[in-house]
């Protein structure tokens, strides 16, 4: 194993123990949790590239940041289609944003918050399928 | 890893400690740990609690005064020599960390996994 493949192992799993830390029901337990974020934070360990977070919260993330990295791609591809929502979706990520990438019961997916508004404020951008995109 | 940050963050545990965060302040020392953040040369840990340090670059200063007095032909070289490579292997693996208390910078050596067995060295003014 590389080096760079040994640091993602270490980094992700931090992130999954960060997670349950601060999914506990104890505040003490929390607390600790809160403590790791802090870290993880002020490292940008989250940071899979320039300006795309995974969300510690969220999750699971498909456990690596290669899969990631592969969605992040496949968003940046489609923003370059001269569609309109190719056109949409490039203003988005062109923008004052921050890319928080994140897996559901939908699937995965990048959630595009502005950096310079509330939270409430964003939007979610998933891959198209590939049966939708062969039609 | 940025050393500023690495700085900053070593310097977060004791700031949060003296607001009562203490498990806070653990989250981070645990991260930091794991991340490895906090080890500035091989073998050579700073303290959480023996902060502050004025930078990273002071403490690697003070490793390699110690490494160079362990380079003579002295008594006190040979002993500090044993205390960063050591010949027994009974003694098991030298960790060092860096600290700095009232009388000043040094680095407490810490052998084998027990840790029970340590000796501090200051360098000499």
């Amino acid at each position: 194993m590389d080096q760079e493949r040994r640091e993602e192992q270490l980094i992700i799993g931090l992130i999954y123990e960060c997670r349950d830390r601060l999914a506990s029901n104890d505040s003490w337990v929390r607390e600790f949790g809160g403590g790791m974020k802090y870290v993880l934070d002020v490292l940008d360990a989250t940071e899979i590239e320039p300006g795309f977070k995974v969300s510690i919260e969220r999750g699971p993330f498909g456990g690596e940041f290669a899969v990631m990295r592969q969605l992040i791609r496949s968003c940046r591809q489609e923003a370059s289609f001269d569609t309109r929502e190719g056109n949409a979706l490039k203003r988005v990520i062109d923008g004052a944003h921050t890319g928080y990438v994140f897996s559901d019961a939908q699937g995965p997916g990048i959630e595009f918050r502005r950096s310079d508004t509330s939270s409430s404020n964003f939007t979610i951008w998933r891959p198209t399928p590939k049966s939708e995109a062969a039609s | 890893m940025d050393e500023s940050n690495t700085f900053h963050l070593v310097n977060s545990v004791g700031e949060y400690r003296r607001e009562g965060r203490d498990e806070f302040a653990a989250g981070i020392k645990f991260a930091m740990e794991s991340l490895g953040a906090n080890v500035i040369e091989p073998g050579f840990v700073l303290s959480f609690e023996g902060l502050p340090f004025t930078s990273f670059m002071e403490a690697r200063a003070v490793i390699e005064t110690c490494r160079a007095h362990a380079r003579g032909d002295t008594d006190d070289a040979l002993a500090l020599r044993n205390l960063l490579d050591p010949p027994n292997p009974r003694l098991g693996r030298v960790t060092g960390e860096v600290f700095r208390d009232a009388e000043g910078i040094g680095i407490k050596f810490t052998f084998g996994s027990s840790g029970n067995l340590d000796t501090t060295w200051r360098p000499v003014s």
